[in-house]
């Protein structure tokens, strides 16, 4: 099922094409990543998806609602910003009363469980500007995760986090996708995407390059890793 | 023994008969007396007769004086005007007026009904009386050498010129005393106009809803230890030359269009040992020349002078300008009047010879003052910013102030002056 | 409860933790006490107020604003990746700052104050202050929307600042001189009436005893700023100065780029 629809989107800051018509769409039971360089459009693109960018042309559907015609649709989404900037006077356990209030609903066992795997236990009530980088990245991860979201849109999700809670925190991506959710998230890390990914949108200076599932890639190519699967595809069409 | 009985008895009736001969005639009045009423009386009375009129309130109209008597009451006998009439109306000279309660004139747009009024007279004395809610209190007229002396005059404490004349009101007059009055409630607390060579002091005029004193062409008067206060506007004295006002207070007359003391055309005068406090503008001299304000103390007025360039050489001097919102100010870049030797709180010289004369001069007109008292619009910028810095700097730099008014000889300290 | 206010809740909760905000309160404080010490004239004390409130407050609320708004952008990305309406988080975000920053500002004058607390003057000088807050909120957050370059942002807030505060003044009395030979009542009215410094200056300054001082003799000034009509007209304008702002940046933040 197709759970994000992304049709010609465009979008230019100042004189700056970022997105030059931009389509995708992006099915459940999947882990789509995101791929480009710096500046690519990659994270605006993201960001037009959960409505923080408003596009300038194309539409933008989430579970089926055009996202320029209200913001409920956000209640499927669960975000993991890239650096996580909370008001340092509020507790993790506050921010997550507040968004349990937003959306209706508090996810107790899920709050449990998670806050064990990532041993958050004796931060839950400490301010957050009293916390670690890492330990606020994993409030984050906490903050995305708990709510079971049907899609999940994750921003570079593990740069910040150490090895042990990185591979947990993977785990628990993968669990989502095998429980039939939608994840979507960008990453510089390529072993990381290799590990998780079923398929990869390649972009560059704001159009979609490739747009492929890993495994026809590697085929296609006959390269063993991502990486160079992606080099070569570039490669040609270059050529 | 019955010769001796004769002598007493011819002893009383020669006394009887020297006081019916008018040296010293006494008549009562009360309600148990043989004359009721006062007309009565004074139908019977001959010149120099005391009239000794007991307490009780008399209802008479308009008691009408022609003769030289004294009408003197005992125990504050009642005059009452009902609202209709003036109450006590002299025509004589040597007519003396004392310990009555005069209460209740009438009103009129076209007279001037007075509780009591003194026409074309000599020598009169109005003194001890109460005078409550009358139109106009004591109302002299053509009169000379006349006193009024410990008056209490409360007026009707209504606003408006239908409503309520002055308290003290004399036109035409030569060697008046005006003496330890109060007076409160009236339109003019003491108006004088052609009033010359009187001598008014000791008098408090407050709360009167136009002016505490107001005079016009009333030359060569004294007035001295009076106090004017909370008076609608102040005190304005105009056309007038070679007054002196010393010793008296001026304060507390606040409001949008009031002062201390506004002289007008005041010419060849003195103003000497008077306390202006908290006044919107201590003294206001419009035209006045060759006058001298001398040992005054200024405090806490919104303005302490304001002196129009109209006015020439006028001297200002060892006067106290104490902690006033604006010192001075004035309408023209020059203003042609000597100021000099005063002490003010606001100045911030120095004085390196120890001569007690600061050694930079001061100057009292800030710009910002000079601008308003040319366009009054510009006052919406009181305690603004920019005008608290404005002060500042010109402190600093005088020089980029355009007003020339200065006093070169600040004093270091307080003037101490006596009375 | 509204989603609104569940996040004017959580903003509320963040700003009663910033502890120079509370400084603010205190420093307020401390300088009504020291102005109650030096002077026992209930008029003079509040007009010693009158010039700290005209100095501190903009400054204060406008400096610490738009410094918090850049700050909480991540966390209004946050929020709005949340299913809530950027109207919400916009209001909540300018409501929190309102209603804390009039708290602190009303508590630090009256306490020292209480005593007073009938003395109509001073309610006059705590609605001043309050609303002068308010506006000088609503212009951080409308810069902290237009510009997303912090330190444009702060400079252009300063330049603003630095006018309405100091220089405003300046150019009315620069009107009033160079054409001192015309009617100038209107438009220096009109001049004041658009500042909002000046709006609460004058509407406590006409209800001292100073207000004797101002042309009040003159017909159009007794007519505008006398009484109670003069002080509803100063405080309508600067409920305009702080609604129109933030309205206009809730216009700008619908559309902006987080």
């Amino acid at each position: 099922m197709e759970t994000i629809k992304v049709t010609n989107l465009k979008k230019r800051f100042r004189n700056v094409e970022v997105l030059k018509g931009v389509s995708l769409s992006v099915r459940n039971g999947e882990i789509t990543a995101v791929l480009g360089p710096n500046a690519s459009g990659k994270t605006t693109l993201l960001k037009c998806i959960l409505g923080l960018v408003i596009p300038d042309e194309g539409t933008i559907s989430v579970m089926g609602e055009n996202t320029s015609e209200g913001y409920l649709y956000r209640r499927f989404i669960g975000y993991m910003p890239q650096e996580p900037n909370f008001p340092p006077n509020l507790t993790p356990r506050y921010l997550l009363e507040l968004v349990a209030d937003i959306r209706g609903f508090f996810p107790e066992q899920e709050v449990k469980r998670l806050v064990d795997v990532f041993k958050l236990g004796g931060f839950m009530d400490k301010p957050i500007g009293s916390l670690s980088g890492g330990t606020k990245q994993k409030v984050n991860s906490l903050l995305a995760l708990a709510f079971n979201p049907e899609i999940l849109i994750l921003d570079e999700p593990t740069i910040g986090l150490d090895p042990l809670s990185s591979s947990k925190f993977k785990e628990e991506v993968l669990r989502r996708k095998d429980e039939g959710k939608t994840v979507l998230l960008t990453s510089h890390i390529m072993g990381e995407v290799e590990e998780l990914a079923d398929r990869v949108l390649l972009m560059i200076e704001g159009s979609i390059r490739i747009d492929s599932s890993v495994g026809e890639l590697k085929e296609r190519t006959g390269e063993k890793s991502l990486e160079r699967a992606l080099a070569k595809v570039l490669e040609e069409s270059f050529a | 023994m019955e010769r001796e009985n004769w002598k007493g008895w011819a002893l009383s009736l020669s006394l009887l008969v020297w006081c019916t001969a008018g040296v010293s005639q006494t008549i009562e009045v009360c309600s148990e007396c043989e004359y009721k009423t006062i007309k009565e009386a004074l139908e019977v009375a001959g010149g120099g007769a005391s009239l000794l009129v007991h307490s009780g309130t008399y209802r008479e109209g308009t008691i009408l004086v022609t003769k030289s008597v004294k009408l003197i009451g005992k125990g504050k006998p009642v005059l009452d005007g009902e609202g209709k009439y003036e109450v006590l109306k002299i025509r004589a000279n040597n007519v003396l007026v004392e310990g009555f309660e005069i209460i209740n004139s009438g009103r009129s747009e076209l007279e001037d009904i007075a509780g009591i009024k003194v026409e074309d007279s000599e020598n009169c004395v109005i003194r001890n009386n109460t005078l409550k809610n009358n139109f106009w209190a004591i109302y002299l007229a053509n009169v000379r050498n006349c006193r009024v002396e410990n008056n209490r005059i409360l007026g009707p404490f209504k606003v408006g010129e239908a409503y309520s004349g002055n308290g003290i009101h004399i036109w035409q007059a030569k060697g008046v005393l005006v003496k330890d009055n109060y007076i409160t409630g009236h339109r003019d607390g003491i108006y004088f106009e052609f009033v010359q060579d009187s001598v008014i002091e000791g008098n408090v005029s407050e709360g009167n809803w136009r002016y505490g004193l107001h005079f016009m062409f009333s030359h060569r008067d004294i007035y001295r230890n009076n106090l004017f206060r909370k008076n609608g506007v102040g005190v304005a004295v105009m056309y007038t030359k070679e007054v002196v006002m010393r010793n008296n207070r001026f304060e507390l007359n606040w409001g949008g269009t009031s002062y201390g003391l506004l002289l007008k055309a005041i010419n060849d005068s003195l103003v000497e040992h008077n306390v202006f406090y908290k006044n919107t503008a201590g003294i206001l001299m419009d035209e006045c020349q060759r006058t001298t304000i001398r040992e005054n103390d200024f405090v806490e007025n919104g303005w302490a002078m304001r002196v129009w360039a109209n006015s020439m050489d006028n001297t200002i001097t060892r006067n106290n300008f104490l902690s006033n919102t604006f010192d001075l100010s004035t309408n023209s870049s020059k203003n042609p009047n000597r100021i000099e030797g005063n002490y003010w709180s606001s100045y911030r010289g120095y004085d390196l010879n120890g001569d007690g004369v600061g050694d930079i001069p001061y100057r009292p007109v800030k710009l910002f003052s000079y601008i308003m008292e040319n366009n009054p619009a510009v006052s919406v910028l009181i305690k603004s910013f920019f005008v608290e810095l404005l002060n500042l700097i010109e402190d600093t730099l005088p020089a980029v102030v355009p007003v020339s008014v200065e006093d070169r000889k600040p004093l270091m300290e307080k003037v101490e002056w006596r009375r | 409860m509204p989603e609104f206010l569940k996040l004017l809740r959580a903003d509320l909760r963040n700003l009663k933790g910033i502890k120079w905000l509370w400084a603010y309160l205190l420093s307020l404080a401390g300088m009504s006490f020291l102005i109650l010490y030096l002077s026992n004239d209930t008029g003079k004390v509040i007009l010693s107020l009158l010039n700290i409130t005209l100095l501190m407050v903009p400054l204060v609320s406008s400096f610490f604003c738009i410094t918090y708004f850049y700050d909480s952008k991540s966390f209004m990305e946050f929020l709005l990746s949340q299913p809530v309406s950027r109207a919400q988080v916009f209001w909540s975000k300018l409501a929190s700052l309102w209603l804390f920053m009039s708290f602190l500002y009303a508590g630090g004058v009256l306490i020292p104050l209480i005593k007073e607390v009938l003395n109509p003057t001073l309610w006059v000088l705590l609605i001043s202050g309050v609303l002068l807050s308010m506006v000088f909120i609503s212009l951080a957050v409308l810069v902290g929307t237009v510009f997303d370059d912090r330190v444009k942002g702060v400079s252009f807030l300063l330049g603003l600042w630095l006018y309405l505060t100091v220089l405003h003044d300046g150019v009315i009395l620069a009107v009033v001189y160079l054409f001192k030979d015309y009617p100038l009542e209107g438009v220096v009215l009109a001049l004041a009436l658009v500042n909002p410094v000046d709006l609460a200056r004058i509407a406590v300054v006409i209800n001292m005893d100073v207000a004797a001082l101002m042309g009040l003799s003159e017909a159009l000034f007794r007519e505008v700023l006398g009484s109670l009509w003069g002080l509803s007209l100063a405080f309508a304008f600067m409920v305009l100065w702080f609604a129109l702002p933030a309205f206009l940046a809730s216009l700008l933040f619908k559309r902006k780029a987080l």
